[in-house]
């Protein structure tokens, strides 16, 4: 896959995990692991950004006597992933009409 | 490697970040490694999941190239201001060094000036004595051959001091191209 495709969509995937409850590190990997390839290195820039633009908030809390960051979703972040879904029926579209195309494959 | 001897590997390559990022980035990385324990892996095996120091530090200061400039503005703006408020003191300081380098220059450049006048010197006194012990051949013939003798002690002279001379400007230009790089290369950190 493109990789600037791929890492556009990994964002969505990370906050589609947290849409479903508030995670960390370690976990976002695993979870995202399902469905896509993802490493530490390239989920610490996709958390990175998602936070500055404020579709998620980190809080700290004790386990096991060390401190893990929490990743929270906000209600930007949900509507950002909303309108993602709306824009990608559009490429859906596309996608059948070149799919159409080639039947046969 | 361990997971302490990772994370000091880590930050050492990190040392270009702000000390705010590099911690975040390392206790990232930190809590990642003790999740994976957790999870029943070994120490080492938790490290190399995660990756090699260098490529990871490679990767995340490439990323933060490409995104901090606006914060970099910002910053030059201060340090212009603090830079034209300051002149007052790094300018003379400035100068100083200047005038020290420049003297410094003046004074390794004195000694190809002097072996280049020496031979300028010694050959112009050659060609005078060759050309009046021609004119001293008829009149007092002795004085004549001591004259050339002279001429051609100088010629020798302006030979070897011109082979100094020379061979001192070419060293010269080169600790003087290199040192003034070096200089530019500071200025430019």
């Amino acid at each position: 896959m493109d990789s600037q495709l791929k890492k556009g969509l990994l964002e969505f995937c990370v906050i589609a995990v947290l849409d479903k409850s508030d995670s960390y590190g370690y976990q976002i990997i695993k979870d995202v692991s399902e469905c896509i390839t993802i490493s530490e290195s390239t989920l610490y820039p996709i958390l990175k950004r998602l936070e500055s633009s404020q579709y998620l908030e980190t809080y700290s809390r004790e386990h096991n006597n060390r401190l893990r960051k929490y990743y929270r979703i906000t209600d930007a972040g949900r509507n950002y992933r909303k309108e993602f879904l709306e824009d990608w029926k559009d490429v859906m579209k596309i996608y059948d009409f070149i799919k159409g195309e080639n039947e046969n494959d | 490697m361990t997971k302490a001897v990772f994370l000091k590997d880590l930050e050492s390559q990190l040392k270009s970040l702000s000390n705010m990022e590099r911690k975040k980035f390392i206790s990232y990385y930190e809590e990642i490694i003790e999740d994976y324990i957790e999870n029943g892996v070994t120490e080492e095996t938790a490290v190399e999941r995660v990756g090699y120091p260098q490529s990871i530090a490679q990767d995340i200061l490439n990323q933060e190239n490409g995104t901090d400039k606006k914060v970099s503005t910002a910053t030059k703006g201060v340090i212009g201001v603090l830079m034209v408020l300051g002149f007052p003191l790094w300018g003379s300081l400035l100068l100083a060094g200047v005038l020290l380098v420049l003297s410094a220059y003046i004074v390794i450049w004195c000694l190809p000036v002097i072996t280049g006048s020496l031979a300028f010197g010694t050959f112009a006194t050659a060609i005078v004595s060759v050309c009046g012990g021609f004119i001293l051949l008829m009149v007092n013939p002795v004085l004549a051959i001591m004259q050339f003798g002279i001429g051609i002690l100088c010629v020798g002279i302006a030979i070897l001091t011109t082979f100094a001379t020379v061979y001192l400007a070419k060293k010269l230009i080169e600790v003087t191209k290199s040192f003034t790089l070096k200089l530019i290369g500071i200025f430019k950190r």
